[in-house]
């Protein structure tokens, strides 16, 4: 019964979607509150619903019911609790459905708090989430439909893909697909605006949190999604420019450039319909991901099934959203007002300049990612294009956008001083210079490295450089700068803490890429290997039952200058339901840089073949990302961005009333 | 019925939810959003001024920008406002217009929404958590209804697959588990599964049988030259041993060798005790191969009633547990332990009538998607080989034909269509 | 400077931009793409020695040597014809002898090929999707790598798999 009423619910919340996605906008057309009121209830119901069916499904995993041919196909009944509520997602029916919830939760989240936006405005983002998540209901009932069932169940199920038997999966699609989902509210203000047909500063400040919040979740997905490959594909890398990772990548990067330009349309009402266009586009590129993914156009690890007729699917959603809202773009765009003017010089010009390179740097992933694709159309030739297009294209464009990163904060509105404000980075600029003589004292080798650390000490100088000047550090008394610090919007902090990401990223970046050593070889117990001033020796190998697969693990002890470090444990899992074996790497933080064991076979006299690598400062990528996103909640939690909520902000804004009349 | 009375609750629940806003007093447009947000801006602007984020004139130059908003957004809200005072009466009658026919629509919603759910779900089919399942089997082995019975042997299946793990070399726990692989479909394991039990206990005709049996049928019903050595050893064994001698008389066919297989299953016959019930079903096989010379290809054959030992009803038999108990070395001889050699009707009949609809579905799906796309030589064999389990020999005749059509292009893959529905013992 | 200025200098700013984004990405096409080819395809196309490409194909059965030092040596056949391909370094964890395969390498001589890379199927139903292509090609395409999981059916279902 729990299956088929997930079922029914799923089809509800069609319906419901399909309401919400016209009902409001003949409320718009006709000026009819209630009607334009529609949408909200029906976007929490919609969401209640979508909540359901997850949960019938999930149901259905945990008590193992094999009557559904989804939980037949994807899991096992010894696998671990944890992974059964994680395998709901681990295939591309439950994967979809938990897409839809995500977007069915955002709908209803603006539903709810969403107050202090025009009823118009309201309804039609509403009506414009309506139209996308009908769309998916629609495809997911049509083409993959979890709920599908065998009358006659088997005894047991298919389990789950090893290498998908992880805690990486648990939190890694889920981030993600808040992210991607996210930006649909970004689509539908941008849609809302265009069907409207006005646009203000309000506007970038209403649709400003919904970006952010979208954007946090992704950057964090991203992350999480590398963190897993480099300790769960056992090969040490954290990003292959995998077309399925270049999928989540794009829209970041038109996520990160939609979150400037909307500050500058937030602040100075300008770039009114680049902003428009830049939503439109992120969540093009979101769909274009889905796409790409669930399609089958490529195979990779994310390919869960290739099936002709999704991939023909999601290509119309795409064609008819995608189309669809640049041909609204197009024809609406021109009647909508353009605002306030500034300098080149000033702190939207330096906004400007971070979204031509972002923007154009995304444009080069996206020719590397399709490319192949469409050459294999036109000419039938198969190519790779791997790391090296990436690094020779995006590299360059994004080096620009960091170097220029501490300028924007520093440079005032309208016209700003470029000379000034370089002035004010001299310190930034000196300790860039220490770092790039030190590093090449140091570690000299490949002249890339202590540039790149250069520019990333740059970076992070810079960052903190526009906090001392906001608060005033170094120019008054400790306590002043401290008052001024807690005073300062939190918005601010946030643009300090992104930036200083960026920077801790990037060294973390060029630490891995130019300084890592790698070791490949086979050892018998008692072998010894150095690696990097770290010794590493084989004391055994041993064999252990999981709860659903075999493991066999070798044990090494490392060392330094003779004294133990402690103990690593590499394992490969060899999973019987599936005939399939996955390499557990193992991991030693010093620092911020690791060591790395993974296995690789076992020969019969007992030989192991042994990866290790030791990657310096290899840990600052993820925790550049972290604190990445941890500045966008910074930004999100900024008084400014709840402005027109309800009941209190309107006390304040009368407080505030006095000095403006 | 809790599943139709929850359902109709949701039901109810979404046509509440569509139909809410219109029963609930309108609420007041709140215009006055943007002014907030403008106001608040200036307030902020002298905040930074107040802190020295700001030079005074910047702040001022600012502040014109930000009035100047305020005070367009002002307008626009004012206008909003005269203009919805201007036209009071007749607009609200048309809007009563409008939502009576928006309501109207929305309600039906819901009622097409369920008409939708009716014809892709399942309303009927209850759950089947595996606890539940387990619980019911461990209740009562009596209990004639086969899910439960799947569940018993699924749970000792389990309790010997614990026992294996630690016990590899447990060579009678293979042999137990192995017939009941076969019946879950789980060929590959079954094959492994009597690999270990010949490796612990030494080779018998009857485990080499059923070895060869379980690879012929892991194999999709081709007698690789595995299972054919594995059938020669058992005959060396035991020279009239029924199983090994049915597959290789198969397996000659196959071959294309009539006579072979002829000669073989005539000796069957002739060796057979009065009253075995397996005889007519090797009658049949012999009679499928045609009273001409014994090239296949001239048969005449009766594939319906007498498909031969081939993967179809191999598949069927042992796929079902409802249906035969797993062949058990102990009754091989007897001839009843193998459901391939079930005799008198289509093995379709054994189906209840809900399960042929089913498979029906499901292999009239499969020929819509060789009619659009044949080029698969399984996929068509698979075809031919579900008309017969079906009892429907013209239509398995007929995509045999289809099949040689689609196939026509390609020389290799024509070939393998001929052998395969040779050894369904197909004349299409 | 006036608004048509500013707005020129904009858009040749832009453009600029694009313009040399154009200009790497055609010199990364050019010089970073490796093309993939089945073992029948190097033959008949006659590649030269030296150039870096992607080999892919099935591993023949019986053809893997193992070497001194975790070098490998293994042929890699389309069904047509076969290439050697040698090794050294920890081969995936799924790489099986008839099995799919793609290595990335340098053509050492005609039939010869030195991988730096290995990449196997990830799971038991993936093929990658340019072997699959050449097997196709060469006819000797074994259907069951596109065949769905099967389900281990106790029922009738069998009867249409």
């Amino acid at each position: 019964m729990i299956p088929e009423l997930g079922h029914y619910a799923l089809v509800l919340a069609l319906a419901l979607a399909l309401a919400q996605s016209t009902v409001p906008l003949i409320g718009v057309r006709r000026g009819d509150a209630a009607l334009m009121e529609i949408a909200r209830s029906t976007a929490i119901a919609q969401f209640a619903f979508a909540a359901v069916s997850f949960a019938a499904l999930t149901a259905s995993y945990v008590m193992s019911d094999f009557s559904v041919e989804n939980v037949a196909l994807n899991s096992h009944s010894a696998m671990p609790l944890l992974y059964k509520y994680t395998s709901v997602w681990g295939n591309h029916e439950g994967s979809m459905l938990l897409w839809v919830l995500i977007l069915a939760l955002f709908g209803a989240l603006f539903a709810w708090f969403s107050s202090n936006v025009p009823l118009a405005l309201r309804a039609s983002a509403l009506a414009a989430q309506g139209w996308v998540a009908a769309a998916f209901y629609l495809f997911i009932l049509l083409t993959s439909n979890p709920f599908a069932r065998l009358p006659a169940p088997p005894i047991e199920g298919l389990d789950l893909n090893p290498i998908l038997q992880d805690i990486g999966l648990a939190i890694h699609p889920p981030l993600l697909y808040v992210g991607y989902v996210g930006f649909s509210m970004a689509f539908s203000f941008a849609v809302a605006a265009l069907l409207i047909g006005r646009i203000d500063a309000a506007w970038a400040r209403w649709a400003r949190p919904w970006i952010l919040t979208a954007w946090i979740f992704l950057t964090l997905g991203i992350a999480m999604g590398s963190y897993w490959a480099y300790y769960e594909l056992g090969w040490g890398g954290w990003w292959f420019w995998d077309p399925v990772e270049n999928a989540s990548l794009m829209p970041w990067i038109a996520g990160t450039a939609l979150l400037h330009s909307a500050l500058v349309m937030e602040k100075r009402g300008a770039l009114k319909v680049w902003t428009i266009l830049l939503a439109i586009l992120t969540f093009s590129l979101s769909l274009m991901g889905a796409f790409l993914v669930r399609s089958g156009v490529l195979t990779s690890v994310h390919t869960f099934a290739t099936d002709p007729t999704r991939g023909v699917f999601i290509l119309l959603i795409l064609v008819v959203f995608v189309g669809g809202s640049l041909a609204l773009f197009a024809w609406r765009a021109p009647m909508l007002k353009q605002g306030g003017l500034f300098a080149p010089i000033s702190r939207e010009g330096a906004l400007v300049f971070n979204n031509l390179f972002l923007i154009t740097a995304c444009a080069t992933v996206f020719v590397g990612t399709l490319y192949p694709l469409a050459l294999e159309a036109v000419t039938g030739a198969k190519i790779t294009v791997g790391a090296p297009f990436f690094n020779l294209t995006f590299g360059p464009l994004i080096v620009p956008v960091l170097l220029a990163a501490p300028f924007g904060p520093l440079l005032a509105w309208k016209r700003g001083d470029l000379l000034a404000v370089s002035q004010r980075l001299l310190a930034a600029a000196a300790l860039a210079v220490i770092a790039l003589i030190v590093t090449f004292i140091v570690q000299g080798r490949p002249v890339l490295a202590p540039l790149g650390i250069a520019c990333g000490v740059f970076v992070i100088a810079g960052a903190l450089t526009d906090v001392a000047e906001r608060t005033g550090l170094f120019r008054t008394a400790p306590q002043v700068a401290l008052r001024r610090a807690v005073r300062l919007p939190r918005s601010a902090w946030g643009a300090a803490f992104g930036h200083l990401a960026l920077g801790v990223m990037l060294i973390g970046i060029i630490g891995e890429s130019q300084w890592n050593t790698e070791r490949i070889v086979a050892m018998k117990v008692g072998d010894k290997l150095a690696l990097a001033g770290y010794d590493l020796s084989f004391d055994g190998a041993g064999q252990r039952q999981g709860p659903n697969y075999t493991e066999l693990f070798a044990t090494f002890t490392v060392r330094r200058d003779g004294k133990v470090l402690g103990v690593m444990e590499p394992s490969k899992r060899t999973f019987a339901h599936r005939d399939m074996s996955t390499t557990e790497a193992a991991l030693k933080t010093r620092g911020f840089s690791q060591l790395y064991l993974s296995l690789g076979e076992v020969e019969p006299d007992g030989t192991v073949a042994v990866r290790a690598y030791y990657k310096p400062l290899v840990l600052l990528i993820w925790i550049g990302a972290i604190l990445m996103a941890i500045g966008g909640a910074f930004s999100l939690s900024d008084r400014r961005l709840r402005v027109g909520a309800p009941r209190p902000a309107k006390a304040r804004a009368k407080a505030a009333l006095q000095p403006a009349e | 019925m809790t599943f139709w009375l929850v359902s109709g609750l949701m039901t109810a629940a979404a046509i509440v939810a569509v139909l809410w806003p219109l029963w609930r007093r309108n609420p007041e447009p709140a215009s006055d959003t943007d002014l907030v947000i403008y106001r608040d801006q200036l307030a902020e602007i002298d905040r930074d001024l107040a802190q020295g984020g700001i030079a005074p004139a910047e702040a001022e130059a600012a502040r014109i920008e930000v009035s100047r908003r305020l005070i367009a957004a002002a307008d626009r809200a004012e206008k909003a406002a005269s203009r919805a005072e201007a036209d009071t009466s007749p607009a609200v009658r048309g809007t009563r217009t409008w939502r009576f026919a928006c309501a109207a629509v929305l309600i039906t919603l819901p009622f097409a929404a369920s008409a939708f759910y009716l014809t892709i779900g399942s309303p009927g089919l209850p759950g089947q958590p595996l606890a539940d399942r387990l619980a019911r089997a461990n209740a009562g082995a009596e209990d004639s209804d086969a899910t439960t019975r799947i569940a018993t042997l699924a749970s000792m299946v389990k309790r010997v697959e614990a026992h294996l793990e630690r016990n590899p070399d447990d060579g009678r726990g293979w042999e137990v588990v192995a017939p009941v692989y076969m019946q879950f479909g789980r060929h590959d394991d079954a094959v492994k599964a009597w690999r270990n039990a010949i490796r612990l206990l030494g080779a018998s005709a009857d485990r080499l049988g059923s070895l060869g049996e379980a690879m012929v049928t892991a194999a999709g019903g081709t007698v690789t030259p595995g299972a054919k050595a594995a059938f020669e050893r058992a005959l060396k064994i035991d020279r009239e041993h029924l199983t090994a001698s049915l597959y290789l008389g198969l397996a000659a066919r196959q071959a294309g060798d009539g006579d072979e297989a002829r000669r073989i299953w005539e000796g069957m016959l002739a060796r057979a005790p009065d009253g075995a019930e397996w005889t007519s079903f090797v009658r049949h096989a012999i009679a499928a191969l045609g009273d001409g010379p014994a090239d296949a290809k001239t048969g005449t054959g009766e594939p319906a009633s007498t498909p031969g030992p081939s993967p179809a009803d191999a598949r069927t038999g042992t796929d079902k547990p409802a249906g035969t108990p797993g062949p058990s070395p102990a009754d091989a001889k007897t001839g009843t332990d193998k459901p391939a050699g079930t005799p008198g009707p289509s093995p379709a009949a054994e189906l209840t009538s809900e399960q042929r609809d089913m498979a029906r579905g499901m292999v009239e799906r499969l020929a819509a998607r060789l009619a659009e796309n044949g080029s698969s030589v399984e996929d068509w064999l698979r075809l031919v080989r579900s008309y017969l389990v079906l009892g429907e020999p013209d239509k398995a005749r007929s995509a045999a034909s289809d099949a040689r059509r689609a196939l026509a292009g390609d020389a290799s893959k024509l070939q393998r269509l001929d052998s395969g529905v040779k050894a369904l013992g197909v004349e299409g | 400077m006036t608004r048509k200025q500013r707005r020129f200098g904009l858009i040749a700013g832009s453009l600029a931009v694009l313009g040399a984004a154009v200009g790497l990405i055609l010199y990364a096409l050019t010089d970073s793409i490796v093309f993939f080819h089945s073992p029948t395809e190097v033959e008949e196309k006659n590649i030269k020695p030296g150039t870096r490409l992607r080999v892919g194909g099935l591993v023949s059965p019986g053809t893997v040597v193992k070497g001194e030092k975790l070098s490998v040596q293994f042929e890699v056949t389309d069904g047509n014809k076969a290439i050697t391909v040698a090794y050294t370094g920890i081969l995936p964890d799924l790489f099986r002898e008839g099995q799919g395969v793609v290595a990335e390498g340098v053509l050492e001589q005609p039939g010869r090929f030195y991988a730096d890379s290995v990449l196997a199927k990830h799971d038991e139903n993936y093929m990658p999707r340019e072997v699959a292509d050449a097997l196709k090609k060469q006819g000797y395409w074994k259907d069951d790598y596109d065949k769905k999981p099967q389900v281990p059916m106790a029922g009738v279902t069998g009867a249409a798999q």
